[in-house]
């Protein structure tokens, strides 16, 4: 079942589903792309931002971009 | 008051300062702000025409 | 092979490892200057390479041509010689990680459709094999097309080898479009071309197809940087170029990039393989401390604290060895040279007020130092990712962090840093509360104040009150800096969040060249620019200080009951000379405004003064005091501002309620020419400079007026 990057509580790994909203671009240009493992690490002491591996590097992303990004288990 | 040759050399150097911080601090701004700079950035860096 | 004097372009993400090669290959004969009339820091210098001389620009980092940031809109117009003060490179050196490979391609694939020769280097491969990830460098060069070097920059042999290479390229452009648009991609890039870009632009024409294509991705172009025609003609193409991706069954935002990282993934599924690895990096277990919800803070709030205790202990020998130079020298010329004006100006105006500048030095170069070992590890990306909920609550940004910070240093710096906020509310508020960290020209000031009248006592073995003092200003600015974005968060609302897309680079040891070479500039710049000013307005303060000139009347306790109220019998002609003099009327006329603040006209005169810049403070100081002072001797500032005697109470001038108000009033008024000019030129306006100056100014004269009145009455 897919769920949105923002929704998810604690770290793991998921697949990449899907990239929605306005200004999506940039999130794909870095590389978080359909199909792509992406490893939830950890969220920051106020809950975002949150940091993902994704492509063997790390990112840190806002609660607005971690909600353009469809995940699955 | 005497006016020598340090008296001179001191007023010297006072006239040479005014004319530097004049041209710094006022001549330089007026003309900086008559001329836009090349990259005139505004708010998300969206550039004016 | 060519013998031919190239330009060649340094290209590659954030933290590739880029300024390394830079420096690795120009050595010293380099230049930093910030681009004409904006604030992004140019860095150009001249490598033999091959018997040749070539000029090698390092262009700022980027992520990907399609800018989204003033660095990376910089670096596009370079590469295709849309910008004016640069001539198009005859080869782009594309900087990859190689520990990254897929992402860092994705800027080489558009480098690469630029018409313009390319070489791919493929950095820190020591980091790569660390992690497990071979790469065959052939089997990359072979897919891209372009020649491929694996190098690590800090390995001298491998720079040998990347001149070699370079010397050897014969200039081919890669083909373009390699990465393979689809056909309705295609037709519409050719749409685009036809109908608008090619007729009605000034793009230059090897980079039409990389403009279509960002005009197709953001659908606009009102952050175009060239110049065009027909802009209605201009919106209704891209517009129906959009649709044509959409019938072919494409998301315009997105069909580009999926293809590109396609092709990218074609070319290094069989050229690089990752061996897995089970057990954590050494990254991911810093980060796992440092990161964390409750130590991240803790361990952020600890570096700071260390950081200016180290500032303010480590670098009190030389500031005690620079005092004394001036000193000496002060009274070394005042000896040498024959009695007269002009000694007199050199002694008390010049060297005064240049050594109460310098002396600051050793603390800027310190923190300076501090800042960018921090930036070099990669913890400033932490340290950002650990305050950015903290930040957003109250208004700011994660990227208001390294603004902020960089603020303690200088504010002009941080307005200027400000940039890399893409959102203009987030920007707006950073600069308008970023005055309020406490730069390093405040430094002299609060330096002065805590040693001459904190007392030393030591607090928990390590630490002494001077130096909680210290770090309790910085905090008292930040504080202040974060009340006043929250306020004007409520007074500019906005209803999203903006967007935060921020890598957190490997740690690493940093570069000791890069920081040791960014410390001096910046000690150079304070030094030349704030210089400079100090010395001048030194001299023209010595002047209104030593004229008109007046003698003290001779006088007795009882021929003159007029005089007797204003000035004590034991005063000294010097100091009689200064009351009566330009500054000493000016003082005075101000006096009453500030005397309820503790401050008296001497201090008056300094905060006029100090508006050139902060710390011309101490130089005013300084020269008000040498000159009041008994020829014969120099002692230290220090010494004089403890045994200053108002004349009319015979009390010090200085309580202890006096020195904390004017610390106060310093951390929050805007007294800084520099900064409003900055800030006028970064937002285009007169109205921000000027309500940051009255707010600003009216806080301070609030905090001081209580902070003195309870002082003084405790």
């Amino acid at each position: 079942m897919a769920v949105f990057l923002s929704e998810i509580k604690s770290p793991g790994l998921f697949l990449v589903k899907n990239i929605q909203g306005s200004d999506t671009t940039r999130l794909l240009e870095m590389g978080i792309t359909p199909g792509i493992k992406l490893e939830v690490i950890r969220r920051a002491p106020l809950g975002f931002p949150v940091e993902i591996k994704i492509r063997g590097y790390l990112l840190s992303l806002r609660e607005s971009e971690a909600k353009c990004i469809e995940v699955e288990e | 008051m005497e006016f020598d040759f340090q008296t001179g050399v001191a007023f010297g150097m006072l006239a040479i300062v005014l004319v530097y911080l004049t041209n710094r601090f006022v001549l330089t701004p007026i003309r900086r702000s008559k001329t836009s700079p090349d990259h005139n950035c505004g708010p998300d860096c969206k550039c004016e025409h | 092979m060519s013998k031919e004097p190239l330009t060649i372009a340094l290209v590659g993400n954030p933290n590739t490892g880029k300024s390394t090669i830079f420096n690795a290959l120009t050595g010293l004969r380099q230049k930093i200057a910030n681009y004409p009339g904006i604030t992004v820091e140019q860095k150009v210098g001249t490598s033999i390479i091959g018997g040749v001389l070539h000029k090698i620009i390092d262009l700022p980092g980027a992520y990907s041509l399609n800018y989204k940031k003033l660095d990376e809109r910089i670096a596009y117009e370079t590469l295709i010689g849309s910008y004016e003060h640069e001539e198009i490179p005859d080869l782009a050196l594309v900087v990859v990680d190689s520990s990254n490979l897929d992402r860092n391609l994705y800027l080489a694939t558009q480098v690469m459709d630029l018409g313009i020769p390319v070489m791919l280097i493929l950095n820190m491969s020591d980091v790569a094999k660390g992690k497990g990830i071979s790469i065959n460098p052939d089997l990359i060069s072979n897919s891209l097309g372009v020649p491929v070097v694996a190098i690590s920059a800090k390995n001298k042999s491998d720079i040998d080898q990347l001149k070699q290479k370079i010397s050897e390229s014969d200039l081919e452009v890669p083909e373009p479009l390699k990465w393979g648009p689809d056909d309705s991609l295609k037709e519409a890039m050719n749409l685009l071309i036809n109908e608008w870009i090619k007729p009605y632009t000034n793009i230059p024409e090897s980079a039409r197809s990389i403009e279509a294509l960002r005009l197709i991705s953001e659908g606009e172009f009102n952050n175009a940087f060239y110049q065009f025609e027909k802009e209605e003609k201009g919106k209704s193409t891209i517009k129906k170029a959009r649709e044509l991706v959409e019938k072919g069954g494409g998301n315009p935002m997105a069909t580009e990039v999926l293809s590109r990282y396609n092709f990218i993934g074609e070319c290094t599924s069989n050229a690089s393989s990752i061996t897995s690895q089970t057990k954590a990096s050494l990254t991911d277990r810093i980060d796992a401390v440092v990161t964390h919800k409750v130590a991240g803070p803790v361990i952020f709030t600890l570096v700071l604290l260390f950081m200016f205790q180290a500032i303010f202990s480590w670098a009190t020998p030389f500031m005690d060895m620079i005092d004394l130079l001036f000193v000496e020298g002060g009274n070394w010329v005042a000896n040498t040279l024959p009695e007269g004006m002009l000694n007199d100006l050199l002694v008390d105006g010049v060297i005064a007020g240049l050594g109460g500048v310098v002396i600051f030095l050793p603390q800027i170069l310190f923190l300076f130092f501090f800042i960018y070992v921090l930036e070099g590890t990669g913890y400033m990306a932490r340290a950002a990712f650990v305050m950015d909920g903290f930040m957003t609550k109250v208004g700011l940004h994660g990227r208001s962090v390294v603004p902020l910070m960089s603020g303690f240093a200088c504010a002009i710096p941080g307005i200027m840093a400000t940039r890399t906020i893409e959102n203009w509310r987030d920007r707006i508020i950073t600069i308008m509360v970023l005055p309020f960290m406490a730069c390093s020209a405040r430094l002299p000031v609060y330096a002065l104040m805590i040693a001459a009248f904190i007392p030393s006592t030591t607090i928990l073995g390590i630490f002494t009150l001077q130096g909680i003092t210290f770090f309790g200003l910085y905090i008292f600015g930040i504080v202040m800096a974060v009340l006043a974005a929250f306020v004007m968060k409520r007074i500019f609302p906005t209803g999203q969040q903006t967007p935060f897309i921020m890598e957190l680079p490997a740690y690493k040891m940093p570069k000791w060249s890069v920081v040791f070479q960014n410390t001096a500039e910046r000690g150079k710049v304070f030094i030349t620019e704030a210089g400079k000013i100090i010395v001048a307005i030194s001299i023209v303060l010595w002047f209104l200080a030593s004229f008109p000139k007046t003698e003290m009347p001779v006088l007795t306790q009882t021929d003159n009951t007029e005089y007797n109220s204003s000035f004590d019998v034991t005063e000294n002609p010097e100091s009689y000379q200064l009351r009566h003099s330009f500054a000493g009327q000016f003082g005075k006329i101000i006096e009453p405004v500030i005397e309820p603040l503790g401050f008296d006209w001497k201090i008056g005169i300094g905060l006029i003064t100090s508006f050139a810049a902060r710390e011309v403070m101490v130089g005013t100081l300084n020269t008000i005091y040498s000159i009041e002072e008994e020829d014969g001797e120099s002692s230290t500032l220090k010494e004089k501002l403890i045994n200053d005697v108002n004349p009319e109470t015979g009390q010090p001038v200085y309580s202890i309620a006096t020195a904390i108000s004017l610390m106060i009033f310093f951390a929050l008024a805007m007294q800084c020419m520099s900064t409003i000019a900055i800030v006028k030129r970064e937002t285009n306006s007169w109205k921000w400079p000027t309500a940051m100056f009255v707010y600003m100014t009216a806080l301070a004269y609030l905090s001081s007026f209580i902070a003195f009145q309870i002082g003084s009455n405790l």
